[in-house]
């Protein structure tokens, strides 16, 4: 199968890992740390989130025939490059089992109360595993077109709920000063963002149009940012401050009261697809992306398998419960995805001393 | 072969049947009702009888059955229902709770902690405190025109509001929320059962004329229709309503609000709240004998709507805080959202004590009279 795809379809690869650790997450943190301010540390979040974008795009333009793993080795040579490559994939790995749980969570939880969470991770995994063994071309043209029913589907939602949203509900603005939103929004970039380094595995070569690669990266990147404001804003301006911190997935208790034309109700189950969508498309690049490190060659099956397996068995065995998963997502998490960014910065800082 | 190990395997996983439960096994819950008996939880639960439904040959059964059972824990309640009931309770398509009096005092928190985990039931039922009589009661009486009581609860409620304006519609969501802020008070619309001897066959009828008001989480009073009346002018729920006033010494001129929104400032220095009442109404009655072609008197006419809603808000206000010093106008959480630094550093710690009992207001009602029915002047003016 070909491995060449256009900028659009690699920039669409951007909104479903945004996405998929934002709600639920990133959302998460941000109404826990700075309450009616959430929307306002998702915006700044988005804002210093182009520092990342901004770093992926440095690093996508250096040696446009190589992906990611090969330019780690070319940077830091052979030996200390395999290590941060595997520690990388590690790290992979931890995001990936973090996401899984957060989805497989909300589904028993919300909507399939009486399934066992196993078979709604083993679910994911097979359907990711296939994904990811049919290659890049399939993915990116998978999320191509999740971007868009997600993006209509956020169409629908901002229609529906725009007469619920009481302005009133965001005051007073910054009451206890700018300290827990901008903390929400580090946690909230380094959980949204961060996962977008994924698509540095496909090396620039691979686009059809690479000159359209950075324009279309920060369109998208626009999208998905605009995407994960106006869910915050609304899950304040429709719940208020304590509704959303009350709720698990306020986003899930907005998503109820959606009625198109006063009639056609109870579609919460339908829109959530969206979220469902960009955790799938998510887990396979990431499956995607760690095959790739594990094995050069053309033939990823055995990889692909494994590497579901250890995510799934990650999931369920990590996390215990989810008063647990939330301690985590609150505690731990954010430190693990700073290694991450730490990681590519120094990456990033090589490649801009080299260029010189 | 290993693509017919997949196609098997993606069946079973992926077509939603693991756990799945037909739609016969499950008994789907209109409504339900909670109590107090013997220090026990009494649940009622309202199910609708599909058999009566689809079938006209059952004309002689009932549109729904009343399941109750008892417990210490609301779970357990519910859950004792199974023995009585062939199938599992279904709230997915819940649409009304009706809580004691007793229940609404003593363990409201439990019903709402118990409601908001459980996630089949939605966070947009009505729920409505039975007022002189057990909850379970309203969920049994058999109404004319609608069937099912509970049906008829939440018809008789929307049109209520749409042109009475003395209910509310309140949700679980809303009841969490008020309970969780501490700078908003509660109210629940009750329901009451009246029985009529003249009527035939000593038919009960079901009346939403009242709310419960609550302070600091725990209900307090009732309040009747006027005083109601004046809170959803407050609280902006008035989706129509009549006013009338006398226009000579014996007569009354009645007037129909057909719009109304409301527009709430806060004057947080100066402890006073601006209520601007603005809307469309029009004449539906007149029995004084006034000349309504002339245009000076329909503007009075005007003027006398507006001054007379003006009165129904302000007594309402006025009663609430002379009499019950709670504050369901939510007015503490106008004045935390308008000025924050100045509510916390002066209001926050005495709301009740010194801020509450001098906070004034200010009504500017100005409804437009657009309309004065289909004659010119009416009979008495012919």
């Amino acid at each position: 199968m070909s491995k060449k795809i256009n900028s659009l379809q690699l920039a669409s690869l951007i909104i479903c890992p945004i996405l998929s650790a934002s709600i639920g997450i990133g959302l998460y943190n941000a109404i826990q740390i700075s309450k009616n301010d959430s929307y306002i540390s998702i915006i700044i979040g988005c804002i210093i989130g182009l520092i990342p974008i901004i770093m992926l795009l440095i690093i996508a333009n250096y040696q446009e025939d190589k992906n990611i793993i090969e330019k780690i080795n070319l940077l830091f040579g052979k030996t200390l490059g395999t290590v941060i490559n595997y520690v990388i994939s590690i790290l992979f790995i931890i995001i990936a089992s973090t996401i899984l749980f957060g989805i497989c969570n909300f589904i028993i939880t919300q909507i399939l109360s009486n399934t066992p969470v196993f078979v709604i991770a083993t679910s994911f995994g097979i359907l990711s595993t296939y994904s990811s063994i049919k290659g890049i071309e399939t993915i990116s043209r998978t999320q191509y077109l999740f971007s868009f029913i997600i993006i209509i589907i956020f169409i629908i939602f901002t229609i529906s709920l725009y007469k619920e949203f009481d302005i009133s509900n965001l005051k007073p603005f910054l009451k206890d000063g700018l300290t827990n939103p901008i903390k929400a929004s580090i946690f909230s970039m380094l959980s949204s963002i961060i996962p977008t380094f994924v698509i540095l595995i496909v090396p620039k070569n691979n686009i059809v149009d690479k000159k359209n690669y950075s324009k279309c990266i920060l369109i998208f990147y626009g999208i998905a940012s605009l995407l994960i404001i106006i869910t915050s804003l609304f899950t304040i301006g429709v719940l208020g401050e304590h509704l959303a911190s009350f709720y698990q997935y306020p986003e899930y208790i907005l998503l109820k009261r959606i009625s198109i034309f006063g009639f056609i109700d109870r579609i919460e189950n339908l829109l959530s697809i969206s979220w469902i969508f960009s955790t799938f498309a998510t887990l396979s690049l990431i499956i995607y992306y760690i095959s790739n490190n594990l094995n050069k060659k053309e033939k990823k099956k055995i990889p692909s398998i494994i590497i579901s397996i250890i995510i799934i068995v990650c999931s369920l065995y990590i996390f215990k419960n989810n008063t647990f998963f939330n301690n985590y997502v609150s505690n731990i998490y954010p430190y693990i995805l700073s290694i991450f960014f730490i990681i590519f910065v120094f990456i990033t800082s090589l490649i801009l001393i080299k260029r010189k | 072969m290993k693509k017919l190990i997949l196609i098997i395997s993606l069946c079973l996983l992926l077509s939603g049947c693991y756990d799945y439960r037909e739609l016969n096994e499950l008994a789907i819950v209109n409504a339900i009702s909670i109590d107090i008996e013997d220090n026990q939880y009494s649940v009622s639960a309202q199910v609708v009888n599909p058999t009566k439904e689809q079938d006209i040959s059952s004309m002689k059964e009932n549109s729904f059955i009343i399941y109750n059972a008892k417990g210490k824990t609301l779970q357990e309640a519910f859950r004792n229902v199974i023995n009585d009931s062939p199938a599992k309770l279904y709230g997915a398509h819940m649409e009304l709770l009706i809580i004691s009096e007793s229940v609404a005092k003593n363990d409201l928190v439990n019903i709402l902690d118990f409601l908001s985990r459980d996630p089949e039931i939605r966070n947009e039922i009505n729920i409505f405190i039975a007022k002189d009589s057990e909850a379970a009661n309203e969920l049994m009486i058999k109404t004319s025109l609608i069937d099912i009581p509970s049906s008829k609860i939440i018809t008789n409620m929307e049109t209520n509001l749409k042109y009475l304006g003395t209910t509310q519609d309140i949700s679980l969501n809303y009841i969490i929320d008020a309970y969780l802020n501490p700078y908003k008070e509660l109210t629940i619309p009750t329901i009451e059962i009246i029985y009529d001897d003249k009527k035939i066959e000593n038919q009960e009828t079901l009346t939403l004329d009242n709310i419960a008001i609550f302070k600091n989480n725990k209900l307090i009073d009732f309040v009747d229709k006027d005083i109601t009346l004046g809170i959803n002018f407050i609280l902006d729920n008035i989706g129509g309503t009549v006013i009338q006033y006398k226009c000579d010494s014996s007569n009354y001129l009645v007037s129909e609000i057909l719009k109304s929104s409301t527009k709430i400032e806060a004057d947080v220095k100066n402890n006073k709240v601006i209520i601007n009442l603005t809307g469309h109404s029009s004449i539906s009655e007149v029995n004084c004998d006034i000349n309504i072609r002339n245009n000076d008197i329909v503007d009075e006419i005007r003027k006398n709507i507006n001054k007379k809603i003006e009165e129904i808000v302000k007594n309402s206000f006025y009663t609430i805080r002379d009499t019950y010093n709670t504050d369901i106008f939510n007015f503490q959480d106008l004045y935390y959202k308008s000025d924050y630094n100045y509510f916390n550093k002066f209001y926050k710690d005495n709301w009740y004590s010194e801020i509450f009992p001098n906070l004034d207001i200010e009504v500017n009602a100005n409804y437009k009279l657009y309309e004065k029915g289909t004659t010119l002047g009416g009979i008495k003016n012919e």
